[in-house]
């Protein structure tokens, strides 16, 4: 496999228009809203107020090495290093002006839903405080299995109050047909998006791990956006070229499953387990924004859908949901192992996965691995020792072959 | 033609050659800085010492890609339990702790590894952290191991930091704490941590105990203490992944 794909080297591009525009709303005048991924950008792209998502900042400064250096600063402001490094790097940038992208403007408005963790819940309050800037929460209690009409009554109507509230500061209007143009192109950017991750069904797989967690960042922030349906139609047609071209590589030997969140500063780490064969062939991050979670905006109702996606998120969903999809995934993609990164700022994330190891041992005989780390701050990290740990977890799965 | 395998540790390096599946020669040495100078050293001295030439090398241990000529690398866990199969087919669980990581294994019958766990990026719970209380004790690492502690209260060291850890033991030698109760407190630490990493792994017996820190005396009796369980420990804890490498080198030559 080893190159990665040139959709992969253009999201490059892809980042830096999007962060420029950003920077053109805020010089014009025009509204930046700082959202959590529970928030479904494509309300925002409809009502011409630019989304920005914290976390996708976090990842970003994870990925480009700053964000250990970021995380300091924040620590010297008093934030705990227990704190989610995402929440350390964004606080750092707000409080020194200081980041990848030097200051970042100030939003106009921020919005945070409590469908992955509570900490965005203080964490966006602490920037509203910095700021001086009115922060809408919606509440998402958490679901057992999947969210009912309960749940979902509750999550529409604070939607349909946080639209209101979000027209009156910025003075936009949502229009709806604009909303359904917006969600058109959202869903067919969905379906290339499902199709990109199920094209990793094949073996050999077309592609490994590192080019999919990067594609994160327009699954997160580019739904429904034209730049972003531009850019998974060429991610999709290139997948499916090397798909169908019969001199690529075949060096799979093990697929495997990654769980959590990437590790950000060392993608690097697949491409090294590349050389033993492994390849990263299914994961539970992306899959969180595929088929399964994120499905289709209903164009009648699309305030339903979004409450539906927002309500039953995927760290918003107990034990029996996630080992659900898990054990899904391990069926349908063929898995041979699990490396469950045991994320220090994502615990939702990285809680249950002792008992899902179990589990799917006891159920599939499929083995597990549980390495430590954090998605950016690399500050505890030893790649050696990741590595030694991964390679003998390679020959468990020959043993056990 | 003899099959060599060379660990290398982060403390200390283990050399194992063997001919027809026995081994003929072992060598523990520390592992120096430039590790590629070393391996060359270490061959040169095989061939000599057994007159015999180098058929196929295995190398292990963190420094294993740093041996040149290696013809597979392959882990420590891999390593350890297949030398475990070899000298103590019944073992199931293997406990093994180095200058910095420790690590609890679960073989089967066939000397496969079921699972394994590894220490967090942490020097607590490994050699390092017993190395660091020796030298604040002023002792060697043999005087501490040897230190009669049955019967002694163990004082309390409650950090699982090395650091921190280090200066809680200063001030217990500051309050005029007892030394064999200091020193039952430093082992009743490090034990406790490698045994609260054996039961994630749920050990089954028979369990084995190898690695440098096997060979602390003191270290032994706390933690079968604290497991609850009886533990063997080999002649020579620390050859056994070397034991391993070679094995998998014979078994490569002669396939």
């Amino acid at each position: 496999m080893g190159k990665r794909l040139q959709a992969t080297i253009n999201l490059k591009n892809l980042i830096d228009e999007y962060y420029k525009k950003m920077f053109r709303y805020s010089n014009e005048k025009r509204p930046v809203a700082w959202l959590n991924v529970g928030i479904p950008c494509e309300l925002f792209w409809a009502m011409d107020v630019f989304p920005f998502y914290p976390e996708n900042y976090g990842a970003l400064c994870g990925a480009r090495k700053v964000a250990t250096e970021l995380s300091h600063i924040a620590e010297s402001y008093g934030f705990s290093q227990d704190l989610c490094s995402y929440a350390r790097v964004n606080l750092a940038t707000v409080l020194s002006g200081k980041g990848p992208l030097g200051e970042i403007p100030p939003p106009t408005i921020q919005v945070c839903a409590t469908n992955s963790c509570i900490t965005v819940l203080t964490w966006w309050r602490a920037v509203g405080y910095f700021k001086n800037v009115p922060t809408i929460v919606i509440d998402t209690p958490i679901v057992q299995y999947d969210s009912d009409t309960l749940h979902l009554d509750y999550t529409e109507k604070q939607f349909r109050k946080m639209i209101e509230s979000v027209e009156k500061i910025t003075g936009k209007k949502l229009d709806l047909k604009r909303l359904i143009e917006v969600t058109e192109i959202s869903n067919e950017t969905k379906s290339l998006w499902s199709e990109v991750l199920n094209a990793r069904k094949n073996i050999p797989s077309p592609i490994n791990a590192g080019d999919v967690f990067t594609h994160m960042f327009p699954m997160v922030a580019l739904r429904g956006t034209q730049e972003g349906l531009i850019h998974l139609i060429s991610l999709k047609n290139e997948v499916y070229e090397r798909l169908n071209n019969p001199k690529r590589d075949h060096n799979e030997k093990y697929r495997l499953l990654w769980d959590n969140l990437p590790v950000w500063y060392d993608l690097k780490l697949f491409d090294h387990l590349e050389q033993y064969g492994a390849i990263f062939v299914t994961d539970t991050y992306t899959q969180a924004w595929g088929p399964e979670f994120m499905g289709i905006v209903d164009r009648d109702n699309p305030l339903r859908s979004f409450a539906y996606f927002c309500a039953s998120g995927f760290l918003n969903v107990g034990f029996d949901r996630r080992y659900k999809l898990i054990k899904q995934l391990v069926d349908e993609y063929s898995v041979d192992g699990i490396v469950m990164h045991s994320d220090r700022s994502c615990k939702p994330y990285s809680l249950i996965q002792h008992e899902i190891k179990k589990k799917i041992m006891d159920e599939r005989g499929i083995p597990s691995l549980i390495i430590e780390a954090d998605h950016s701050d690399s500050g505890n990290y030893s790649s050696e020792s990741i590595k030694t740990r991964i390679e003998s977890f390679l020959e468990t799965i020959d043993c056990l072959k | 033609m003899i099959a060599v395998g060379i660990d290398i540790g982060s403390v200390m390096t283990k050399v194992v050659a063997m001919k027809n599946r026995s081994a003929i020669y072992s060598r523990i040495l520390k592992t120096k800085p430039e590790q590629k100078i070393m391996s060359e050293e270490i061959k040169k001295e095989v061939v000599e010492k057994t007159g015999e030439m180098i058929g196929r090398i295995v190398g292990t241990g963190y420094g294993r890609r740093n041996i040149p000529g290696v013809d597979k690398t392959i882990t420590e866990i891999t390593c350890i339990a297949k030398g475990t199969n070899k000298l103590f087919p019944s073992v199931r669980t293997v406990i093994d702790v180095g200058g910095q990581d420790s690590k609890v294994i679960k073989i089967d019958e066939n000397g496969r590894v079921r699972d394994f766990i590894m220490n967090d990026k942490c020097a607590a719970g490994t050699g390092r952290f017993l190395e660091v209380m020796a030298s604040i004790l002023e002792m060697s690492l043999d005087e501490l191991g040897n230190t009669e502690i049955s019967g002694k209260a163990p004082v309390s060291i409650s950090s699982t930091c090395t650091v921190f850890a280090e200066s809680e033991v200063i001030s217990h030698i500051a309050s005029g704490k007892e030394i064999d109760e200091i020193i039952a407190g430093v082992h009743k630490s490090i034990a406790s941590k490698i045994a609260s990493l054996a039961k994630r792994v749920r050990i089954e017996k028979p369990v084995l105990f190898t690695g440098g820190v096997a060979k602390n005396k003191a270290m032994r009796e706390v933690l079968a203490q604290e497991l609850g369980v009886e533990i063997i420990v080999p002649d020579e804890p620390q050859i056994i992944g070397a034991f391993g490498a070679a094995l998998i080198a014979q078994d490569d030559m002669n396939s």
